[in-house]
């Protein structure tokens, strides 16, 4: 929202979120995991239930909350209360499940909503322990469309004049980015576990080692495939039966010669060099960015996605917009800098 | 109950899914949808896993929406396109970089016919830097972000999240990125070009551990345990995997008092984190997961099942939720899809029509909209300029 322009006002208790304390790195108080999640705001401490509290939501268009902190902090804002106290409010309460069903009220945070939201259970190797999507997948996706929720609300206001109440989960933001999976289950009954790297429709489709690291190869249909037999000097393997066609090719047989095939041609190569001659013919290939080298990554900089505040990197904004463009331009604020006061007329 | 974006509409020019689902999401919200498609339907329609003639991740995907297929190729397909463009809030494109260009549907052309109108290009890497030019994969793109250094274990290859995590993503920001524009266009009276990048926003998504490029071991991927904080993972049951997830200092008080183990600082508690999970490792493997589940949340610390595919299928809660859905289809019947994630007190999500058959709408939309006569629109599908569907 602060990318968006809107002004962003964190209410923190007076000992801080709890992320100011979180390793590494924390010891003067504000540590780099909250400078990067809260570049552009302002930041006042308030006390549990302090009237101050409602007095500061009674100057805001939009009121956001996360399960956790509310309970933690014994903060409660039932809907009656908003409604009449605020019409006008747009709020939006992120949870773990919701605030209806059985499962509402239910703690957690990113761990557990990829573990009940299916995504834990489709990351992985199959035969290993499933894990969880490294990044925090189901909180990103969640506010993303909270942030969407919020603007679709501010839109209606705009002409009705009212507020809104808005519900968002992290189960239903994980659930909805299962539609890969749920056609075999619904359609066919099987319940599709982890693939590690590979496609469930389409194969070649890996990471593959190279003499100096990891690659990717995703070969999307028969032609792409064709060309990478030819420039593997495999121009043979074009009619064989075993890998002529994707049909052959996404069998558990077809999928482990063709494997072999591509690690031995891989073998004396960098990922660099494969990369370029698979480019060159037109197979989609690309390289296993670690971090450093994501924040010296050209593609990665020339669209302003690393700022630095404090020598610590923070996210550029992902909202490239020709009228009104996407600002970080401004670092995580100190505990406190702002007094309440100073934000209520 | 009404829905926050009744009254704007939309044109979709996309295939796929980011395109495709970034217009979904605004018609959760009631934006009204045109899917411009080709004339032999778009390419998702073919995919594996068919309900009817049609795949199931196009049902998906294209719920609420109406076809009209326009070959924009021709003058006088484009000539249409641009009549309902002048009449559109909103278009949303997916092509891979220079291709609308190509087509002469770039953001400068258009929006010298409609200069209120938002167009948003959403794209593997956007339409700057030297990459700008990659097919987008999602695959690829999850790769090139630093998303799949970040996903698996630390003895482990490098692992990508199962789902399409790029493709969804990108569909979420550009959602929110039209919704935000709707604003400046309310005030201004002007459009915009968004030009939003899956590669972008990947690496947007693993910047949580950029706090660790000033340590000494930097970012390391580390299966399901959380970096900084202890205990998070996953433990065997009697029956399956059960997840815990410490956040806070009263919830780790909670589970060490429950364990028998002394109490220890949320910040230091890392350092015991072997001792901690075996301990635990001990108490799950007597019980079943429900009984674990039920027995954590009782104190207060959060826990849950790891569900698979058939466990979300069937988990009352989803359909409570309304997360899953049921859809009566036409030719097809009940279909279960997925539902809407956007929930108020003022409307719980618009769901209503099932995705339309190629040309479903064309003579509704020509006809209504931009008042073609049925012996107009007769020609011009004659001509292979539109398509109308038969059924």
């Amino acid at each position: 929202m602060s990318e968006l322009g809107a002004r962003v006002i964190k209410i923190e208790p007076p000992e801080g979120d709890r992320l100011r304390r979180q390793p590494p790195n924390a010891a003067d108080g504000t540590s780099p995991t909250f400078q990067t999640l809260n570049p552009n705001k302002e930041s006042v401490t308030i006390a549990t239930n302090s009237p101050v509290l409602h007095a500061l939501i009674g100057e805001a268009d939009i009121l956001l909350t996360d399960q956790t902190t509310l309970e933690d902090r014994c903060i409660d804002l039932p809907d009656k209360f908003v409604t009449s106290s605020w019409p006008e409010l747009i709020v939006c309460h992120f949870s773990p499940f919701g605030r209806c069903g059985t499962l509402a009220g239910r703690p957690g945070g990113e761990l557990i909503a990829q573990a009940m939201g299916g995504i834990v259970a489709t990351t992985g190797h199959p035969g290993e322990t499933p894990h969880r999507a490294g990044p925090p997948l189901a909180s990103h996706n969640a506010a993303l469309l909270g942030g969407t929720a919020i603007l679709a609300a501010l839109h209606d206001h705009a002409k009705s004049g009212q507020g809104a109440i808005i519900d968002l989960s992290l189960y239903d933001a994980s659930v909805s980015l299962l539609y890969t999976f749920l056609p075999a289950y619904f359609l066919s009954g099987e319940t599709p576990g982890p693939m590690g790297n590979q496609h469930m429709m389409v194969a070649p489709w890996d990471n593959f080692p190279t003499k100096d690291g990891w690659m990717i190869i995703c070969v999307a249909n028969d032609r792409q495939c064709h060309d990478l037999f030819c420039l593997m000097g495999h121009d043979a393997l074009v009619e064989d039966p075993r890998c002529a066609l994707n049909e052959a090719r996404v069998t558990p047989e077809g999928r482990t010669f063709l494997y072999e095939i591509i690690v031995a041609f891989l073998a004396d190569r960098t990922t660099e060099e494969a990369i370029e001659l698979l480019r060159e013919h037109n197979v989609p290939a690309g390289p296993i960015y670690d971090m450093p080298t994501l924040m010296q990554n050209a593609q990665f900089q020339a669209r302003d996605m690393v700022k630095m505040f404090d020598d610590v990197p923070t996210p550029g904004s992902i909202f490239k917009m020709s009228e009104t463009p996407g600002r970080v331009d401004g670092g995580a604020p100190r505990l406190g800098q702002r007094e309440v006061l100073e934000l209520l007329p | 109950m009404s829905a926050p974006l009744a009254g704007v509409r939309v044109v979709e020019l996309g295939a796929y899914t980011t395109g495709p689902l970034c217009a979904r999401y605004l018609s959760n919200l009631g934006a009204e949808i045109i899917k411009v498609e080709p004339l032999k339907g778009e390419s998702m329609r073919t995919f594996a896993y068919k309900i009817g003639e049609v795949s199931y991740i196009f049902h998906v995907h294209n719920v609420n929406k109406r076809s009209v297929p326009i070959d924009t190729n021709t003058k006088d397909g484009k000539a249409v396109l641009f009549e309902l463009l002048q009449t559109a809030d909103v278009l949303i494109e997916n092509f891979a970089y220079g291709s609308m260009k190509k087509w002469g549907l770039d953001y400068d052309t258009i929006s010298a016919v409609n200069p209120g109108l938002i167009y948003c290009s959403l794209s593997g890497f956007g339409h700057s830097g030297p990459d700008r030019h990659l097919r987008a994969f999602d695959t690829v793109i999850q790769g090139m972000s630093g998303v799949m250094a970040m996903t698996g274990t630390a003895d482990g290859p490098p692992t990508k999240i199962g789902i399409s995590a790029a493709d969804n993503m990108g569909s979420a920001a550009g959602a929110m990125a039209i919704t935000a524009a709707l604003h400046h266009k309310r005030r201004a009276g002007r459009g915009q070009h968004i030009n939003i990048s899956m590669h972008d926003i990947m690496g947007w998504l693993s910047s949580e551990c950029w706090a660790y490029l000033n340590t000494k071991a930097g970012p390391q991927r580390s299966g399901n345990r959380h970096p900084a904080i202890a205990p998070q993972n996953l433990f065997p049951a009697k029956n399956g995997l059960i997840a815990i997830e410490i956040e806070t200092q009263k919830q780790l008080d909670a589970l060490c008092k429950m364990l028998g183990y002394k109490l220890v600082d949320l910040m230091d508690s890392k350092a015991h984190e072997t001792a901690l999970e075996e301990m635990i490792g001990d108490w799950t493997a007597v019980r079943t997961k429900d009984d674990a589940v039920e027995s954590l949340l009782a104190l207060g610390v959060p826990a849950g099942q790891v569900q698979g595919i058939d466990d979300v299928a069937e988990n009352p809660f989803s359909w409570e939720r309304e997360i899953l859905v049921t859809l009566q289809h036409p030719e097809s019947g009940p279909v279960k899809l997925l539902g809407s994630p956007f929930k108020s007190n003022r409307s719980k999500g618009v769901v209503e029509a099932p995705a339309p058959t190629i040309g479903q709408h064309t003579r509704q939309v020509l006809g209504e909209l931009l008042g073609y006569s049925n012996d107009q629109i007769d020609n011009l599908a004659a001509n292979k300029v539109i398509a109308v569907s038969t059924s």
